[in-house]
């Protein structure tokens, strides 16, 4: 049996920004983009309580919690203190795998120690450090862990041992099993399945009916079966920028400068990686928060901000907005550190190229021998 | 309607026309063929708006006009008839009855009313080509249009002409194909210079439609169309929007290294090297010494090399390729031996037949690690 612990910072962003000024504790701290066409990124406990949630648009929120706190996001800040608190689990073991920012699952099997006292000694440590909670799940795999997690947050711990399950899942919103996203649990509803408990009644070839190959992890997860390991890398498998515009737009010209811009900073990144990609996916979220994607998977891999700026802006023109767009962004996939890359007459390199040759060619032609040299061959 | 004609003539127009014809189309009237009986001829006619395809047959006609009939149907049938003549009548109800021999059809046509007309292209340019040479042209560069819409004007074929010379350009980016024609007797009918770009599909279906002889191709154009008139057919295409690629500027001049090597001893190596090559990217690579070219490729599948003899001038480098780009055009080149002329690793190659000026073949590398 596996021992698998799940620490989950408290209100991550809003308790910092709490911990850094004491005069807020206590207060509806609401954390986000502050435009006023914004999303709400984190928000305290406090400010849940008025129904404030991550991910609701900022307007929305400033209406059900007037005299909240809102702060932007100072992402710097946030990632100086999620340092320290994963300095801490890599103290307690190498196999960690870092989920998010502020959240992480260790894989604590071979630790000759009771795993609830592990748990207890990471809240200790991260409280004495940073000054802030986490809660913790223990259980025997990953799913069970985060659910555990969960069960009393904040500053909560929780342990599922085997004979819990599938009880304790019983009265659980199926939107909690990993794997059942946000338009699967609608499925779900329509169909009179709410609870995890309706899903116990499900045959395994009946979730294969419904949910395809995953069918049969999510019977065998609700059964307390969950055999994915700690990952300890997580490899990179996409890039993205996105942003929530100051207004709706339906104007291709200003989506695309946003586009010109993402290539940019993605180009930057997949370069400090070493890392070129192939697929190119623009992501358009109209003014009545619809999300279309559309990819588009080239023959090659790229990496240049121009290349990436020509898909993506022809991705664009071909999807016809007729609607005004309200955020936008642009993500590359399919990526590798191989960069076999098939040349094109349409690299502003190879270009730039062809024309120095071609001067230094004309110049030596009027000069009547090799006087003139390009760095390259010297 | 009411007309007869012989059954093979009848059947060599059918198989051209039914070039024209798409499968798919939005407009279900396309699916056919329009018939149309005048003056002692039986015109026929195709189009998917794009191209439209006409052709014309004796025929005795008794009595005048036109009906459109499914392509499909029409041209099984005519191929199944016996060697013989066909009488062929319509009535007002669009029902064609068919005798021939002693079999005897009857098919359901519709109304010609709702099929595209044919278009007129007024003859301000004209000239006249061999067919033989233009279908030549056309296979020497046609492989090299752009099969993605990025860049539209680039899924067509540049045609310049200027005086007594033709240049056929192709290109997607990753390689171009240039053939040249000179000509002693084009017979222009006006005399500046221009050039247009024509539809790589239009330029392939051409090629299907030519016959393998020497009889003249008359060559028209207006604003945005073309046509070919090949004796009795007719090939009216759209011309391509756009402003074609400045070409000639990106040709490189000053080569670092230049190879002669025989032709088909690079066509066998390169595709033996391409076995093993990873079907993505057909990765195969070009390593010289003083008297050899070494050809490898390897991929999970495994590894090979291969030698073959060249004759090279300047420096030794080493350069990748797609396999397919270079086996395309060393495919249509009909010359012993070809020159390869490099920069570097990162640099267009420029391949020429040696015993043929007009053509060259551009292709760019594929750049490894680093």
């Amino acid at each position: 049996m596996r021992k698998i612990i799940h620490v989950d910072m408290d209100a991550f962003f809003a308790s910092v920004e709490q911990h850094d000024n004491p005069k807020l504790k206590g207060k509806p701290v609401i954390v986000g983009g502050l435009s006023g066409r914004g999303v709400v990124s984190t928000c305290s406990y406090e400010a849940r309580k008025y129904g404030i949630h991550s991910a609701m648009p900022m307007y929305m929120a400033k209406s059900l919690c007037p005299n909240g706190v809102f702060l932007p996001v100072r992402f710097q800040r946030y990632r100086e203190v999620s340092k320290k608190v994963f300095d801490i689990l890599y103290e307690v073991t190498d196999i960690v795998e870092p989920l998010s920012i502020d959240e992480a699952y260790l894989d604590v099997t071979d630790i000759d120690k009771n795993p609830e006292d592990i748990a207890k000694e990471i809240k200790e440590k991260v409280y004495m450090t940073t000054g802030l909670t986490v809660s913790a799940g223990v259980s025997y795999n990953k799913f069970l862990a985060k659910i555990a997690s969960d069960w009393n947050k904040p500053d909560g711990l929780m342990v599922i041992t085997e004979d819990m399950v599938p009880d304790i899942l019983r009265p659980l919103s199926v939107s909690k099993v990993y794997g059942i996203g946000e338009k699967s649990s609608e499925r779900l509803k329509k169909i009179g399945i709410e609870k995890v408990d309706d899903l116990l009644k499900l045959s395994e070839e009946e979730l294969i009916n419904i949910f395809g190959k995953y069918g049969k992890e999510i019977y065998d997860r609700i059964r307390g079966i969950d055999l994915k390991p700690v990952e300890t890398y997580r490899e990179t498998k996409s890039i993205g920028k996105e942003t929530t515009l100051k207004k709706d737009t339906d104007d291709i010209d200003l989506l695309t400068k946003y586009l010109e811009g993402f290539s940019r900073t993605i180009s930057l990144e997949l370069k400090k990686e070493k890392l070129y990609c192939r697929t190119v996916t623009v992501k358009i979220k109209t003014w009545n928060f619809t999300v279309h994607t559309k990819s588009r998977t080239l023959n090659e891999y790229i990496d240049s901000p121009d290349d990436i700026y020509n898909v993506a802006s022809s991705i664009l023109k071909e999807s016809n907005i007729s609607q005004p767009v309200r955020l936008i962004g642009l993500s590359v996939s399919n990526l590798s550190t191989n960069s076999i890359k098939q040349l094109s007459l349409f690299d502003s390199e190879i270009r730039k190229n062809i024309k120095i040759d071609k001067i230094v060619y004309e110049v030596n032609k009027k000069l009547g021998g090799y006087f003139v040299k390009k760095g390259s061959d010297i | 309607m009411k007309f007869s004609c012989d059954k093979i003539s009848l059947l060599n127009a059918v198989n051209k026309v039914i070039k024209g014809v798409t499968p798919r189309t939005t407009l279900p009237i396309l699916q056919g063929i329009l018939l149309t009986a005048k003056d002692n001829k039986l015109v026929m006619y195709s189009t998917d708006m794009e191209i439209g395809i006409e052709c014309k047959v004796d025929a005795e006609i008794v009595e005048e006009g036109s009906i459109v009939v499914s392509s499909k149907v029409f041209s099984d049938l005519v191929r199944k008839l016996p060697e013989d003549t066909i009488y062929f009548t319509t009535d007002q109800d669009y029902i064609v009855n068919i005798k021939c021999g002693l079999s005897e059809f009857t098919i359901s046509g519709n109304s010609s009313e709702e099929f595209p007309d044919i278009p007129e292209v007024l003859k301000e340019i004209t000239f006249s080509i061999n067919q033989n040479v233009l279908k030549e042209m056309i296979k020497m560069t046609s492989f090299c249009v752009a099969q993605d819409m990025t860049r539209p004007v680039l899924t067509g074929i540049l045609m310049e002409i200027n005086k007594n010379t033709i240049n056929m350009v192709a290109l997607d980016g990753y390689r171009m194909a240039i053939k040249k024609y000179i000509s002693e007797d084009l017979l222009l009918k006006r005399f500046d210079d221009f050039s247009v770009v024509i539809p790589g599909t239009t330029a392939n279906e051409l090629v299907r439609i030519m016959e393998d002889n020497d009889d003249n191709v008359y060559v028209s154009f207006t604003g945005n169309q073309i046509l070919f008139e090949i004796n009795d057919t007719k090939v009216i295409s759209k011309l391509l929007d756009g402003n074609y690629m400045n070409y000639k500027a990106v040709i490189p001049k000053d080569f670092k290294s230049i190879v002669i090597i025989e032709k088909d001893d690079l066509i066998g190596a390169i595709d033996r090297a391409s076995l093993l090559a990873s079907n993505k990217s057909n990765l195969i690579k070009f390593t010289f010494n003083e008297k050899e070219l070494i050809i490898s490729s390897n991929s999970e599948k495994g590894k090979m090399s291969e030698r073959v003899n060249i004759d090279i001038e300047g420096n030794l480098i080493e350069i990748a390729f797609n396999s397919r780009y270079l086996l395309e055009a060393l495919r249509v080149i009909d010359s012993e031996k070809i020159k390869m002329n490099m920069i570097n690793s990162i640099n267009p190659m420029i391949i020429t037949p040696v015993e043929d000026d007009d053509y060259l073949y551009m292709v760019l590398p594929v750049k490894l690690n680093g």
